[in-house]
Parts: structure tokens; C-alpha cells; sequence
């Protein structure tokens, strides 16, 4: 960034302690065999590429993953999502979604009790360049639950 | 430094070959260090005016208007012309064909030479180390014409296998595309040695990708004895949207016009036209006039730097970056030996994404390129999907490799920090 110059409290609410965490140690890492959707998701800027898979039983996240490469952002915010999502309806997803658009545009947002690392995301927002980084595993993961959110989509994309 | 090692570095003693002084971003951001050049360069005062001067003083349509200005605007875009062929070595200057830059130099010449000379089964070779624009429209053009795209592939240190160049050449090999120096990792081709061998064992014409080569090397067409030449003005100090494609005129005789419209006719009869000559064939349209004058003040300006002591100052800013770089643990350089490449270092760090490099390095006022460079081949070769790169040029000096050397350090301790 040229302009302004940005400070270091900024790039610290980046790189906070629990984005170094999810990168260095991801969870969710692997495609479940079973999945019933799953999507390829690219960051063309970069050439970052995710796999988001995810099995649905009864409306129901049942299990979900990701594979590939990416940045600290796009991996941390991958292993948030598999730990935010397991376990959840689909309607519950798609509130978590909007919820982190929320964060990455910069506002106050709540309802992040299935992932309170969540938050942390925050910190992206003050980087415009890095909220893609921060948004392929959800656009994935939309992806992957396809239009009508019965978790049977398949796309491979880019962003 | 909290891993200052017990030898303390010492600072880069390099002055910029050019004032930062001349060029007005860089004097207006004194910390700012911008080793982003092989994306782009900036640019001179001089070239500011230069643009502003013919906008001021002779804007007007050159070879439409009877009256003076429209002359005035005529010779000025004639006089750049004629100023940026001699930089580059051509004699005969009407063989200089403006574009807009190297990418549409190489989709004039795959659609106005290619189009009409490669035939199905013919072969077109292109390298590993292309950036999109030397190896889209060569892609295209194979596809379209039912013709076999030989890929050269390279040498551990990612230079071109010339080896392998040689084994791929063939009676059917229609065109042999290949850039004069690498944007991704800046490896120099060999180019006496190619054209050599492409002559021997081929009947294939040679399109240099200069988009790398001229901003940073002395370059003279007539003796590299290539059919065409291609290259971008503002990676050369010049503005955007300028750039242009220097060919043998015998191959341009053997071309079709690719575009239609003004300046490129001759003639128009209501059913059929005749065409206008060189250079005017392959320029249809007003002419980017106040760019191309732009870009003749760029020339004059590293005609005057001298274009031996701009390769000379890149190597010595390159060799220290190299020796500085190297003593930085698990950092990896790609590439070959400094003498073998231009201004650019590409390199990645264990367990610290480029993308994440680069953000960390903007914090300190470094700017470097993360990603695939448009080069999306050779980053599959090198078994990644990103590298960090660091490019320099005149104005680059010892104090930006410091920065950089000192950013990276920072991104390195920021990754190894354990959190609780």
C-alpha cells in the first residue's frame, strides 16, 4: 500500500495469534471420502487453490473438509469454517456466511458462538487485497452445498 | 532485530543509477521501496512532460489534417517512431509497428503472420519460462489451426533445455516464440545460440518476447537476427498502453493486416480495399500518439543512463540481493547465477506464503510481487502456484535491498513466533 501508510496494530489484527494457529495447524484438513458435494475453488490473483467437500445427512453439515494450498488467511479461514460448520443445519450455514461477509467488510457481527476464532477474521478487513484469501473456502463451501442447499453441488471455479 | 545473528549485515553501499529525484512518485514517498519494477516501472519527469508537451503543443490527428498541427502531430509521432527504433537497434524504422504493448504485439503477429503461414500438423514451439503473453495466443493459434504446440522445457535451474529446444525442431516447425529474458524468475536466454540452432534445423520464423529484455538490456535488433521483436513501453520508463512489434520486412510482406479501419488503407471501393504500406498497414485507428512520444523521452532517457550501465548497476544491485538473500535460513532463490539473469529474484520461505510475504513487506515499505507472475506454466514446473519476486531497475539502489532483507526477516520471525 502506497498511500496511507497502514500501522503495525493493523497487520497485527491480521495476523493474530489464532490465524498463525488455524494456518500452521488446520483442522478439517482432507476431503471426506463420502462427500456429497464438493467444489474447487481458485484464487486467480495468486493461483491459491481450495477443495471444499461436505457430506449432508438430513439437512444436516455431517462432516465437511478442504484440501489444497493457500496463504495463512485462506487456510486459517478454512479451518475455522470446518470447525464452524460440522455439526450445523444448512440454515445455519447460510446465516454463518452472511455473518462472515459481515466481518470481512469491517462490521460489528455476533452469533459466532460455533466458532469464536471466527473473529479474528476481522482483521482482513483492512486489507482488500487478502478478503478473496479470506472468502474462498465460504465460496466454496456455498459451492459445495450447491443452490437448493441439499449439499450435492459441484463446481470448480474461480473466484 | 530479535535474530540478529552475531555478525551484524552490512548495509548495501549501491546508489541508484538514476536520481530518485527524476521520477516523481518515488520522490513524493522517500521511504517507499519499489522493487515491482518487472511489472512496471516508474516514470520520468521527462516522460510526464513529454505527454503533457504534445497534448499542449501538438495534439492533433497525425496524417489526417491538411494544416499545420495535424503535420506537427504527424512528425512528432513519426520522430518516436524513428527515436525508439534506433534504441533498439533497427536501421530500417518503418519496420517498427506501435501496440499497445507486448501482448498485442503477439496476437498481431499470430494473427497476421500465423493465421496464413501455419497449417494443420505444423508445429509451433514455445518455453516453459513464457509469461501468458508469449504462450496464449501461440496456444490459440495451434488450436485454431490445427497445429502441434511443442513445449521446451527447462533446465533444473530454470533456464530454457536447449537440448530439449533442439530435439523438438523439425521441417514443420512454423514459428519458434521464446522471451529474451524470463519475467518470472529472469533467466536470459541465449539468444545467438537459438536462432542458430533454429536456423539449422528449421524453416520456422523467430518471435523474440522482449518485454523483459529491452527495459534492462542493450538490445539491437539487426544483429539479433530474429523476425520479430516485441516489447512494452512502460516497463521501460514509458506509459502504459504503448509498446510495439520491430519485424524483418520481409516477413511483414508476408503478412495479412489483422485489424481494419483508418490509417491502414489505401484505398476503400465499396466492395473490396487496397492497403496502405509499412508501418501504417498494422496501425488502424488513430494512432496512441502522445504515448509513443512518451515513450521516446523514456528511450532518451536510458539513452542517456546508458544501457551497459544499466545492466552493469541491475547485476551489482542482483548480486548483493543474492548474497543477502542466501544468508537468510531456509530462504530458497529460483533461478540461475546472477550473470545468467536480469533484475529480478524470485524466492520463497519455508512456511511464509507469498501472499502473506507481500503484505508483511508493504507493512515496511517493500513492494514486491506475490503470486504466479502470469507465468501459470512454469509455476506448475516449479512444483508451486506462487513465488515472492523482487525486481530492480535505475532508480533501485543499495537501501532496497536493505529494506528488503530487513522486511523479510520480520515476516520470518512473525511466522516462527509460537503462540501460547
Amino acid at each position: 500500500m502506497t498511500g496511507e501508510r497502514r500501522d503495525s496494530a493493523m497487520l497485527s489484527a491480521m495476523y493474530q495469534d489464532v490465524i498463525l494457529q488455524h494456518y500452521r495447524a488446520p483442522h478439517g484438513r482432507g476431503v471426506p471420502d463420502d462427500c456429497t458435494g464438493e467444489a474447487m475453488r481458485k484464487n486467480p490473483l495468486c493461483g491459491d487453490e481450495l477443495r471444499i467437500g461436505v457430506v449432508v445427512r438430513d439437512g444436516v453439515i455431517a462432516d465437511v473438509g478442504f484440501d489444497g494450498r493457500g496463504c495463512s488467511v485462506a487456510v486459517a479461514s478454512a479451518s475455522m469454517m470446518t470447525d464452524a460448520v460440522r455439526g450445523a443445519t444448512v440454515g445455519e450455514v447460510r446465516g454463518l456466511m452472511e455473518r462472515v461477509d459481515g466481518l470481512l467488510r469491517g462490521e460489528m457481527v455476533s452469533g459466532l458462538a460455533r466458532c469464536p476464532d471466527l473473529l479474528a477474521l476481522s482483521g482482513v478487513a483492512a486489507y482488500p487485497q487478502r478478503v478473496g484469501c479470506a472468502r474462498l473456502a465460504w465460496v466454496g463451501l456455498g459451492e459445495a452445498l450447491g443452490a437448493d442447499g441439499l449439499g450435492d453441488g459441484s463446481r470448480g471455479a474461480a473466484i | 532485530m530479535s535474530n540478529a545473528t552475531t555478525m551484524a549485515p552490512q548495509p548495501v553501499s549501491l546508489a541508484p543509477l538514476a536520481p530518485r529525484a527524476d521520477f516523481p512518485l518515488l520522490a513524493a514517498q522517500p521511504s517507499l521501496h519499489y522493487l515491482d519494477s518487472a511489472a512496471t516501472s516508474q516514470k520520468p519527469q521527462a516522460v510526464l512532460d513529454a505527454i503533457t508537451g504534445f497534448y499542449s503543443s501538438a495534439n492533433a490527428n497525425p496524417h489526417r489534417g491538411a494544416y499545420e498541427l495535424s503535420a506537427k502531430a504527424t512528425d512528432a509521432y513519426h520522430d518516436a517512431r524513428v527515436t525508439i527504433a534506433r534504441f533498439l537497434g533497427v536501421a530500417d524504422t518503418d519496420t517498427l509497428v506501435f501496440t499497445r504493448g507486448t501482448t498485442e504485439s503477439m496476437n498481431l503477429v499470430a494473427n497476421a503472420w500465423g493465421r496464413t503461414h501455419v497449417q494443420p500438423g505444423d508445429e509451433i514451439v514455445i518455453t516453459a519460462l513464457e509469461h501468458h503473453a508469449n504462450f496464449v495466443p501461440w496456444q490459440q493459434l495451434a488450436l485454431a489451426q490445427g497445429a502441434h504446440l511443442r513445449i521446451v522445457e527447462l533446465t533444473s535451474d530454470q533456464r530454457i533445455d536447449l537440448d530439449h529446444l533442439q530435439s523438438l525442431l523439425t521441417p514443420r516447425t512454423r514459428v519458434v516464440a521464446i522471451t529474451q529474458v524470463s519475467n518470472a524468475v529472469g533467466s536470459i536466454t541465449p539468444v545467438a545460440e537459438v536462432v542458430r540452432m533454429v536456423r539449422e534445423m528449421s524453416p520456422a520464423i523467430i518471435v523474440l518476447d522482449g518485454a523483459q529484455g529491452a527495459p534492462h538490456l542493450p538490445v539491437e535488433f539487426d544483429a539479433l537476427g530474429v523476425d520479430f521483436y516485441a516489447f512494452s513501453g512502460h516497463k521501460l520508463l514509458g506509459p502504459m498502453g504503448i509498446g510495439g512489434v520491430i519485424g524483418a520486412r520481409a516477413r511483414w510482406l508476408e503478412c495479412e493486416p489483422w485489424q481494419f479501419g483508418g490509417d491502414m488503407i489505401e484505398w476503400v471501393n465499396d466492395h473490396d480495399s487496397t492497403w496502405n504500406t509499412l508501418p501504417h498497414k498494422f496501425e488502424a485507428g488513430t494512432p496512441n500518439a502522445a504515448d509513443a512520444v512518451g515513450l521516446a523521452a523514456a528511450v532518451r532517457y536510458l539513452q542517456q543512463l546508458d544501457m551497459t550501465a544499466v545492466r552493469a548497476h541491475e547485476l551489482a544491485l542482483l548480486e548483493a540481493a543474492h548474497a543477502r538473500l542466501s544468508d537468510i535460513e531456509g530462504l530458497h532463490i529460483y533461478g540461475p547465477p546472477a550473470q545468467q539473469r536480469s533484475g529480478v529474484i524470485s524466492f520463497s520461505l519455508p512456511d511464509v506464503h507469498p501472499h502473506d510475504l507481500a503484505t508483511i513487506l508493504d507493512q515496511h515499505g517493500v513492494c514486491i510481487r506475490a503470486g504466479h507472475h502470469c507465468a501459470q506454466p512454469l509455476m506448475r514446473r516449479l512444483g508451486t502456484n506462487s513465488t515472492a519476486r523482487a525486481s530492480f531497475y535505475v532508480y533501485s539502489d543499495g537501501s532496497d535491498v536493505d529494506a528488503l532483507v530487513y522486511a523479510l526477516t520480520e515476516a520470518q520471525r512473525m511466522f516462527a513466533h509460537t503462540p501460547e
